[in-house]
């Protein structure tokens, strides 16, 4: 056997396009093993089908009727359930089509060129999106978020105190629920940390400058180190958030298809193995 | 126009994209679509539809035992909170008419409105139905 030494792994880390398919072959098999209810015996059926097909006929991942296997489960996923699916649903439909296509003509630099334009169409619209919402910019989002306790769950779920005041504000949120709300009732929440309100808005302008510079930089500098610094610095940023494992994996993958720089390749893939290692075990959302 | 179309045979994929959040947009704008969903990017702008709150009027028996019991209001009360269109409601009160009292089944969606300055949590209406029973 083996040993595993530097130069081995650099080895792996200097094909960015063999590197980038195989995380997302692993994130693929993991993310429709792991999605939904629904349909699932023929989903399991066809994937399991795919990796036979991977190991005893055509023995690589390049072959493209696997990728058209994969393409035709996420679609069909998506036309009976088109309102359920996650937004990095859509992303990873995107990416297998740049997939099959640069398995059909072979051009790197295309398939580059496209993942680098979702990735800015990705944060862009993220940014967007939450500019354009009140509830986000006033701060009021991130405020019910993290006095309800659903971000930074196991920083703030440590603290028994502040996991006292969490309780009590999603009781007083449940006991209105269950009066009707045409008689317009309003509880008060407690703050989990002193001035929560300010914090959040401060947070939520945070975010967005984040999302919206880092889309910017990828489009101008998509290989400069700073742009992946900050590309990095946003993952792990949702990361100690909340736990979108799936999403995060899936923005780390097309990391590596844009740098040069080989230490940065390997964080996104780290990042990739811990994300993926997290949706297998349940913990976080896939 | 030769460049125009290398240009969209190279960058299809992208513009699909683009596609995809324009009609997120409009079904937003327009049919009350919650923002987590359509491919429009727009997760954690706003609260989750989850916590948006189903009502509906006169109804024999609470809503949360109507979920247990009948599978068609159990699998529709989501769709409803996510997407609370006429369309939906409408389909979810003829659902629901069986199990309500009155010639009128009123259906209503409200989301949470909170004011971090106040530290206040209330609801808001999005969209209500009034269907007539057959």
């Amino acid at each position: 056997m083996n040993r595993l030494n530097w130069s081995q792994i650099k080895q792996q880390l200097s094909d960015r396009n063999a590197l980038g398919l195989k995380l997302l072959f692993i994130f693929m098999v993991i993310y429709i093993i792991s999605t939904g209810s629904d349909h699932k015996k023929i989903k399991l059926f066809l994937i399991v089908a795919g990796l036979f097909l991977v190991v005893f006929l055509v023995k690589k991942i390049t072959q493209p009727l696997l990728w058209y296997i994969f393409l035709t489960i996420l679609i069909s996923d998506l036309i009976c359930d088109y309102f359920v699916r996650a937004n990095h649903h859509f992303l990873l439909i995107y990416i297998t089509l740049l997939i099959i296509i640069f398995l059909h003509n072979s051009k790197l630099e295309d398939l580059i060129t496209n993942i680098k334009l979702l990735l800015v169409i990705v944060l862009l619209f993220s940014g967007i999106q939450k500019l354009l919402s009140p509830q986000f910019i006033s701060g009021d989002f991130y405020y019910y978020m993290i006095n309800t306790g659903s971000f930074f769950k196991p920083i703030l779920n440590f603290n028994q105190d502040i996991n006292d005041i969490i309780i009590s504000n999603k009781a007083q949120i449940a006991e209105l629920g269950i009066l009707n709300p045409n008689a317009l009732n309003t509880v008060k929440l407690q703050n989990v940390i002193p001035n929560l309100d300010i914090i959040s808005r401060v947070y939520a302008w945070f975010s967005i400058a984040m999302e919206l510079i880092t889309g910017l930089l990828i489009l101008w500098k998509p290989k400069h180190l700073f742009t992946h610094i900050l590309f990095i610095l946003l993952i792990l940023g949702i990361f100690f958030t909340r736990l979108e494992n799936g999403f995060m994996a899936l923005l780390a993958i097309s990391g590596i298809w844009l740098t040069n720089n080989y230490m940065i390749r390997a964080i996104y893939t780290i990042l990739t193995i811990v994300f993926l290692s997290l949706i297998v075990t349940h913990i976080g959302f896939y | 126009m030769t460049k125009l179309k290398a240009s969209i045979l190279k960058y299809w994929v992208p513009m699909i994209a683009l596609l995809i959040i324009s009609i997120h947009f409009i079904l937003v704008k327009t049919s009350h679509l919650n923002k987590w969903k359509g491919g429009g990017f727009g997760m954690y702008s706003e609260v989750h539809y989850h916590f948006n709150d189903l009502v509906i009027d006169n109804l024999n028996k609470p809503l949360d035992s109507l979920i247990i019991e009948d599978k068609n209001i159990a699998h529709f009360v989501i769709n409803v909170k996510r997407h609370p269109n006429a369309g939906n409601l409408k389909k979810m009160a003829e659902f629901a008419s069986k199990y309500v009292s009155s010639d009128t089944v009123t259906i209503q969606v409200w989301k949470p409105v909170i004011e971090a300055k106040n530290s206040t949590y209330s609801r808001e209406l999005i969209n209500q139905y009034q269907f007539i029973k057959p």
